[in-house]
């Protein structure tokens, strides 16, 4: 090409006009519509309004920030019911309008049934707390990314770091609660911790997993076994309530005297929350996400600040971290995408590191699982805090490092 | 209410049915697709309510068999097959109701029965919890909707809403189908059971033998609905045949009015119809619609199909039938179980 004055120009426009785009696309997009899939009535609407909080938040974060160009976030908020039925009505009406950026958690029947769906809408979607395996094994899809932790990944970290942290204990009892959906917690536990404990020249003692029905509402047989057994270390894998019964009918046989070192898999503050001052004296769990766990992330602190305002609540759930790294996904996605296109989209996500809630937020390019920082906190009963319970340490660990391998369009075999 | 207006309503309702898919989001085109089936296995349930006057809390668990087996059946590409599938899911269905109803229906009745159905159906979902091969707590996803040929053609109700159509026809075949029963003389049986089964069986009429036969034929139609309500979801979980899942047809049922044959797809359409419309008020969308259900319930005890023939009957007091018809519900509102 000649180097004359009307090809300079030329080359000129062009080169403005590629520069340019990111910012034509942003001020072209006016409202981003994000659609929020989560259950606000029926069992899980507790987590559910969690998740509902903290989309929302970091939506009003994002806007003061001027991301997207200033682009107004909205978001196109439908109840699940916690059913795969109400999953696939909102996600079809929600897309039907148009939206292709989906947040949706949590429950995986719900995301089961919507994601094989999101190539037809050509749709981008970020699972907010599924830690069913399936999600990113089976029916991994390019175009969901999973924002929360597998039982492999955070059972499995903790099962290493008591190994690592409490070489005294030696004896371990289990118990959980019948369901094949937290089976690989406890066995991916026992797996790590026997693991770094050989690996540090020890050996532990494992005893056999004490099973209990889902909604059991007597465990003083139970607690007596565990009293009675000899173990100096305990792991809980119980759901829900039942997990609140368990150490309220524990603290007859004194569980937390007898047991040195007590660990549940993840129920983490909702157990101080209903237990207050009778809360275990000293118990270590998973946790999602502590919003106070590193004093310099702000947009975890700014989001806890915000709830705090917002509800007077102090100590919302990790699903609330969740939602709010999953929002964050979808328009750092898009304002390196430039487009809502899922061709765009994908990418744009695989390759960005926003800092969110739970840190620096990446997923695994193979089949889209977090692998973020993983945090476990060690709380339990004190007097002395006006609540009755306190957060006594905190400790992470690389998530990444505890990944189950990646298998995407087949099953996981442990 | 005059069989000319009756006809002129269901012509009406079919071919707005039928016409959907052309004008209405896709979301609500589900939720639409849902509610036909729901319809037809609360009108299967109603079959045992309203007219043998047997109370069954346990048929959520009929209708996860023909859902589960359709699932399994179209993942394992049986698809050539679906038809003949929809018919074995029924027979499935049936034998299951058969064998429960068999044992059930001669050592128990009223309370007593719907709990027996209730905690048969909570085993069967605790089962299906528990078969991983069936996908455990997880269920069965990424059903497919088939494609198969009738001799002639090739049928393909994997584009576009083929299979809503599909599903519209196969619907309106299986209520065909009940209407034609209950209006023979086993209906009519039926419903003298329900009456007083004591003057029933003094005229000699096999009354455990007929209730059976509802038994079946409830279960039969269950299953029907929960087989062409898995290609539908695409996806089937163990919580079909949960509490939920049982109570919905006869939370339909009453809505619409247990006396009338009408009255729990009324019921069905009535329920989507304000769970849709409320379905932006997070928060506040459970109690508006129990309110709404509860005034329906209590201002209209006959359903919206015995409000809706009253009023028809009152804009037409000379209409032979509607005196009937209101006779009939007023029966049915004093002896209904």
């Amino acid at each position: 090409m000649k180097m004359n004055r009307r090809n300079v120009v030329k080359a000129g426009l062009a080169g403005a006009s590629v520069l340019a785009m990111p910012y034509v696309a942003r001020s072209a997009m006016g409202t981003v519509r994000i659609g929020l899939i989560t259950p606000l009535s029926g069992g899980g609407e507790l987590y559910g309004n969690y998740i509902k909080s903290g989309a929302e938040i970091a939506a009003e974060r994002l806007m003061k920030q001027g991301a997207l160009g200033g682009a107004k976030i909205e978001l196109v908020i439908r109840d699940d019911k916690g059913t795969p039925d109400g999953a696939l009505t909102a996600f079809r009406e929600i897309t039907g309008d148009g939206v292709k950026l989906i947040a949706q958690g949590l429950f995986t029947s719900g995301l089961l049934a919507t994601l094989p769906l999101l190539k037809e809408v050509d749709g981008t979607l970020v699972m907010v707390g599924p830690g069913s395996l399936p999600v990113t094994h089976e029916a991994f899809t390019p175009h969901a990314f999973r924002m929360g932790y597998t039982a492999p990944t955070f059972g499995g970290g903790q099962g290493a770091l008591m190994a690592k942290k409490h070489p005294e204990a030696n004896k371990w009892a289990f118990i959980r609660t019948d369901l094949s959906s937290v089976e690989d917690i406890s066995g991916y536990f026992r797996l790590r911790l026997k693991e770094e404990a050989e690996k540090a020249g020890r050996s532990v003692e494992l005893m056999d997993e004490i099973l209990v029905p889902y909604k059991t509402a007597d465990f003083r047989n139970q607690a007596s076994q565990i009293a009675g057994s000899g173990a100096d270390a305990l792991f809980t894998t119980i759901q829900g309530a039942d997990n609140i019964t368990f150490y309220k009918q524990a603290r007859g046989f004194n569980l937390d005297q007898r047991i040195g070192l007590m660990c549940d898999s993840g129920n983490e503050l909702a157990i101080a929350r209903a237990m207050g001052k009778t809360t275990p004296k000293s118990l270590w769990s998973w946790t999602g996400w502590y919003p106070y766990a590193d004093p310099d992330n702000t947009a975890s602190i700014e989001a806890v600040t915000m709830y705090k305002e917002r509800t007077g609540e102090e100590y919302p759930s990790g699903f609330f971290g969740f939602a709010h790294d999953s929002i964050l996904s979808l328009v750092d996605g898009l304002e390196k995408a430039g487009s809502t296109d899922s061709a765009k989209m994908i990418p744009a996500i695989e390759s960005s590191t926003p800092t969110g809630c739970l840190g620096k937020i990446s997923y695994r390019p193979e089949d889209h699982t977090f692998a973020g920082l993983l945090t476990f906190i060690r709380f339990g009963a004190d007097e002395s805090d006006p609540k009755g319970w306190k957060v006594f340490e905190v400790e992470h660990l690389n998530g990444a490092d505890y990944l189950e391998p990646p298998t995407p369009g087949k099953k996981f075999e442990r | 209410m005059n069989p000319a207006i009756k006809a002129t309503l269901l012509v009406l309702s079919a071919l707005v049915l039928l016409a959907l898919p052309l004008w209405v989001n896709p979301g609500l085109l589900h939720l639409v697709g849902v509610t036909i089936v729901m319809g037809v296995f609360a009108v299967a349930w109603n079959l045992l309510f309203g007219y043998a006057g047997l109370a069954s809390f346990g048929s959520g668990g009929l209708f996860s068999i023909g859902a589960y087996f359709m699932a399994v059946m179209l993942r394992a590409g049986w698809q050539d097959g679906f038809l003949l599938l929809i018919l074995v899911s029924m027979a499935a269905g049936g034998l299951v109701a058969f064998l429960v109803g068999a044992i059930a229906l001669r050592r128990s009745s009223g309370i007593y029965l719907a709990i027996l159905t209730l905690a048969l159906s909570e085993v069967l979902r605790l089962f299906l919890m528990r078969w991983h091969w069936i996908g455990a707590e997880d269920g069965l996803p990424n059903i497919v909707r088939p494609s198969f040929s009738i001799g002639i053609a090739r049928v393909d109700l994997s584009n576009g809403h083929s299979y809503y159509w599909f599903l519209c026809l196969a619907c309106a075949a299986m209520v065909a189908i009940m209407w034609w029963i209950l209006h023979s003389p086993l209906g009519r049986t039926l419903r003298a059971i329900r009456l007083d089964p004591e003057r029933t069986a003094f005229m000699g009429v096999n009354v455990y033998g007929y209730k059976l036969a509802a038994f079946t034929l409830s279960g039969i139609f269950a299953a029907g609905a929960g087989a062409l309500y898995a290609p539908w979801a695409q996806i089937v979980t163990p919580d079909l045949g949960n509490m939920t899942r049982s109570v919905q047809p006869i939370l339909y049922t009453l809505l619409g009015g247990a006396s009338s044959f009408w009255g729990p797809l009324i019921g069905a359409f009535s329920f989507s119809a304000i769970e849709y419309a409320t379905r932006t008020l997070v928060g506040i969308q459970e109690i508006i619609t129990g309110a709404i259900l509860l005034v329906i319930i209590l201002v209209f005890p006959t359903g919206i199909a015995g409000a809706f023939s009253r009023f028809v009957g009152a804009l037409m007091p000379s209409e032979p039938s509607s005196r009937h018809g209101s006779s009939v519900a007023s029966a049915v509102r004093t002896e209904t179980p």
